[in-house]
């Protein structure tokens, strides 16, 4: 009941919000990610919960179509964030096969050798990060982070990423990244925002990123 | 025996399905121009390091075709031969021809099965297709003693623990081969001592000419003994970028068993070999590698032993479509025991390399220039051909390289 609730009023916000710019109570969390090098951390999977609950079921971009692809013996890009119930399509750009699979616990799936475009979306149901591998490239390494948060999304080139449209509440906000080595590669804030507000929160990893992959040549050799 | 392995590889391969993937082939032709200041090649009557004589020659350095098949999801077979340009017996022939098994990683863990003839997995340099080097036109001394004596002709298991997929920064991995017709390794490194060139003994090939020595006509790939050999090792590598590997190898030939037919004897060779390479950011590469070991044989229950050692380091910095590499090469072999008198045999060097590529990404030419000193001392100059036993040899090599591939449904 408390989460209808919640979710009506989240409706009419957005309403509100659409049908008068400017006027709703409507505010926004902007999220900046920084590596400990004080670099901004693009790619990063943000996900933002209320606290206590509600928020619109799937997100905004909930029917988004995602992609990964495969290009120069690589997963582009290397991560991606889908909401539970969210398909993925892996076509492979490359001219030799790839063999996409899985073995994480939150969705154990193999896509079996193929070029091209071969396989309809593949869907995740389970909340977790996948850790993707190709079978016959062992270099190749890509992340689905699938998540049951409301809001989410990845950051920009300036570690930067916005959710606006909130109403006034306590939010959670979660950053994520594979090559954090923050405990539980976990980090995550918890802002109060007011009614036709903006919040801001910064995150600043403590510990130097694990290496990124290499790129080049070598990434082409031993096969 | 050469087609009768070739026809056993088809049965097996024929047990499986009608293949649901595209047949993929690459093919290559490989010209060069050498400009050489060397003593006559073992290749061809001599003690010289190199694979060509001296003076200035445009030869063909390798042609290659390969074809790779795949059946279902897991099995492949792989199957490469070459030609290297010389009087070889047989002109166009195997390097390896197998088929593989690699099952869908299960947890962390894949198992891999290998059946047929390859090489042993022990080379950190050696990684491009064809078993090249992509850092130079030939290879270190001890790789290019792997592809002139080593292979193996049997059965090999590997077990991978994929780290990288589970959140750790390791992979690592144990493999294990059992082979048969490998009983005259050992022969040509006690005979001619390391060497660098890029040619690879072909799996009915012959190494040197026939009638003349000190390398005369030599099989390599040959079962002698009836008694298989093995290799066992491991290799770890740090997310993409830090790979060790050791293994240990001994073909467990009996000494004393004769093959009059080949003219050899069962050589009894063991090695251990290890090796290290660094991918850097930046396209920077170092790696370094060793081998040491010995070999013997014993005709007529008489003892003849050697030990042999090589060593090398290189680097490789790329930018684009260029690169250079340079490595240093250090060799050594020494006869330790010799029934038939003193145990006199030595064969040492050191060379330098450097060498420049240029490679585009979208273009199936590759050139390549490769300059190499190599200051050697091997007593069987002055022993056997009357020539003074040390010899700096220098070789400026250039290569063009035009190499196709596609795939067929």
């Amino acid at each position: 009941m408390r989460l209808q609730t919640l979710v009506a009023c989240q409706i009419v916000t957005q309403l509100l919000f659409s049908v008068a710019p400017g006027v709703a109570a409507a505010g926004s969390i902007d999220v900046a990610v920084q590596q400990n090098d004080g670099q901004p951390l693009a790619g990063a999977a943000v996900t933002v919960r209320r606290s206590g609950g509600g928020g619109p079921a799937n997100g905004p971009a909930a029917t988004a179509p995602w992609v990964m692809d495969q290009q120069g013996l690589a997963f582009t890009p290397e991560v991606i964030v889908v909401p539970i119930g969210g398909s993925v399509t892996f076509p492979n750009s490359d001219r030799v096969s790839h063999q996409v699979y899985s073995f994480s616990p939150a969705k154990r799936f193999q896509l079996p050798l193929y070029r091209g475009r071969a396989y309809p979306p593949t869907r995740f149901d389970t909340a977790g990060i996948i850790t993707l591998g190709c079978n016959i490239h062992d270099n190749m390494i890509g992340w689905i982070l699938v998540t049951d948060a409301p809001w989410f999304g990845q950051t920009n080139a300036k570690g930067q990423w916005a959710i606006t449209g909130l109403v006034a509440g306590y939010y959670e906000v979660s950053v994520w990244h594979p090559r954090l080595r923050d405990d539980a590669r976990l980090m995550t804030s918890h802002v109060r925002l007011e009614a036709a507000s903006a919040a801001e929160t910064r995150f600043r990893s403590a510990q130097p990123m694990r290496p990124a992959p290499l790129t080049g040549k070598a990434r082409e050799w031993d096969y | 025996m050469g087609l009768l392995r070739l026809a056993a590889l088809a049965a097996v391969s024929g047990l499986f399905p009608a293949n649901v993937n595209a047949l993929d082939w690459s093919a290559s032709v490989d010209a060069r121009l050498v400009l050489a200041n060397a003593t006559r090649s073992y290749l061809d009557g001599g003690l010289g390091k190199f694979r060509y004589n001296d003076g200035t020659t445009a030869r063909l350095g390798r042609v290659r075709l390969a074809v790779e098949q795949r059946f279902g999801e897991t099995l492949r077979l792989s199957v490469d031969a070459s030609s290297w340009g010389d009087r070889d017996q047989h002109p166009f022939d195997l390097t390896s021809a197998f088929v593989e098994y690699r099952s869908y990683p299960h947890n962390a863990w894949r198992r891999r099965l290998r059946i047929g003839a390859f090489y042993p997995p022990s080379s950190l340099e050696n990684r491009a297709a064809g078993w090249t080097t992509p850092y130079s036109i030939n290879p270190s001394a001890l790789n290019a003693w792997i592809g002139e004596e080593i292979r193996t002709i049997g059965l090999e298991a590997s077990l991978d623990y994929l780290g990288k997929q589970q959140g750790s920064s390791l992979d690592w991995g144990l493999f294990a081969g059992w082979f048969g017709w490998n009983d005259p390794a050992g022969v040509l490194i006690a005979t001619h001592g390391f060497a660098l060139d890029d040619r690879q003994t072909t799996l009915n090939g012959r190494v040197g000419v026939d009638g003349v020595v000190p390398v005369s006509n030599r099989r390599l790939f040959y079962e002698i003994d009836h008694r298989a050999g093995y290799y066992a090792g491991a290799s770890a590598k740090y997310l993409d970028r830090l790979e060790a590997r050791v293994m240990h190898y001994d073909n467990r030939a009996d000494a004393t068993i004769a093959k009059p037919s080949i003219h050899d004897y069962a050589w009894m060779t063991s090695f251990d070999t290890a090796g290290v390479r660094y991918d850097m950011p930046r396209e920077l590469t170092l790696l370094a590698q060793w081998l040491g070991g010995g070999t013997e044989v014993a005709p007529f229950g008489a003892l003849l032993h050697w030990r042999f050692n090589t060593w090398n380091v290189m680097a490789n910095q790329r930018w684009g479509a260029q690169a250079v590499s340079l490595r240093y090469d250090n060799f050594a072999v020494k006869q330790t025991i010799n029934a038939f008198g003193p145990a006199d045999q030595r064969d040492r060097g050191r060379a330098w390399t450097l060498a420049y590529a240029y490679e585009r990404g979208d273009s199936p030419w590759r050139f390549m220039a490769e300059a190499t000193r190599v200051d050697s001392f091997a007593t069987k100059r002055l022993q056997l051909l009357n020539r003074p036993p040390r010899a700096i040899e220098s070789k400026l090599e250039l290569s063009l390289r035009y190499a196709l591939s596609g795939h067929w449904h």
